[in-house]
């Protein structure tokens, strides 16, 4: 048998893929041994890239495996994702779930009754947490004893404060309207006074 | 290390949420013991013409949060009011009453030392008047 390519020379292989007859100079070994024409050596090798429709679809597959492994819930990734979600819950609570505070408010300076009272429970918190020492002036309460906004610490003027050596401390209304009897808070007890 | 952010994440998180959790117990504790107080010292006006206590001594009436259960001012309120105060619960109480005739009122103050609300109010003050105008607010 003669080699297609060349007529002179006797064939020595066929084509692993066409079965054409060839030569030694005309046959490319393949990877396992077997020998095929230039034109069958070329589609091979360019098939071993993955460039047929079958390759293709393998290699899709074989990616889509995977990213599914990629993909798969291990523990860790259980962990995180819990962690996650928890962490974003307890920011939730932390900052809508506190308690509401009561709407209405009062308004100290029409009240001064109700500043009386606030002011004589801060002296008394005071004094417990001071060593049973009473402040010097009413300023001396704010804001640890008495929530009181820097712009309305003018209404502490509506008191009237004094240490008392023999009592501890006598607090009245500072002008209390006529008419209404005078409120005197001492540690011994309160007493009314016609104004 | 993603481990122990996320640890140190929820460890951090965890201060300000034990936070807000005394706050729904405390706050709403405190509101609820406002409401059952000025409802009581209505009653007892009611009954008394005078608010609780009627007499000075001692004036206010005290419950701090740190107070024994067997405190007379508890068992005052206790037979007076039939309201009992819940002491080691974190808030402490003050009732003020001002019984001039004719002027009658009374103040309940109700406190903790953390904030009891948002916004960070820590104390409630309610005022009942012998006209049975009661309401509470936020200091």
């Amino acid at each position: 048998m003669q080699c297609k390519n060349h007529p002179d020379r006797r064939a020595e292989h066929l084509c692993a893929s066409c079965g054409t007859p060839l030569c030694s100079d005309c046959a490319e070994e393949g990877k396992g041994g077997e020998y095929f024409c230039f034109q069958c050596a070329m589609l091979n090798s360019v098939s071993a890239v993955g460039t047929t429709i079958k390759d293709k679809a393998e290699k899709s597959a074989e990616k889509r495996d995977k990213d599914r492994e990629k993909k798969k819930w291990t523990p860790f990734r259980y962990f995180v994702g819990l962690s996650s979600i928890l962490i974003l819950v307890m920011w939730g609570v932390i900052l809508f779930g506190g308690e509401k505070a009561p709407s209405g408010s009062a308004d100290l300076t029409s009240q001064p009754r109700v500043l009386l009272f606030m002011v004589d429970g801060a002296i008394k918190r005071y004094a417990h947490d001071e060593g049973n020492r009473y402040p010097a002036t009413l300023n001396d309460l704010v804001p640890k004893y008495l929530a009181l906004a820097d712009q309305d610490r003018r209404q502490l003027d509506m008191l009237k404060y004094m240490r008392d050596p023999q009592v501890g401390y006598v607090l009245s209304l500072a002008q209390p309207e006529p008419g209404q009897l005078n409120i005197i808070i001492s540690p011994k007890g309160i007493s009314y006074e016609a104004s | 290390m993603v481990v122990i952010a996320i640890v140190g994440i929820l460890a951090i998180t965890a201060v300000p949420l034990y936070r807000t959790w005394l706050q729904r117990a405390y706050g709403s504790e405190a509101k609820l013991m406002m409401k059952k107080l000025m409802d009581a010292q209505i009653l007892y006006f009611l009954e008394r013409n005078k608010f609780f206590p009627e007499d000075e001594d001692p004036f206010p009436v005290e419950i701090n949060q740190n107070d024994p259960q067997d405190k007379a001012e508890i068992s005052e309120i206790t037979n007076a009011l039939k309201v009992t105060i819940p002491v080691g619960h974190r808030l402490s109480y003050q009732i003020y009453t001002f019984n001039a005739p004719g002027d009658e009122s009374c103040q309940i103050h109700i406190w903790a030392s953390f904030p009891l609300f948002q916004g960070g109010c820590t104390k409630l003050v309610g005022i009942v008047t012998k006209d049975g105008d009661a309401k509470f607010f936020p200091m």
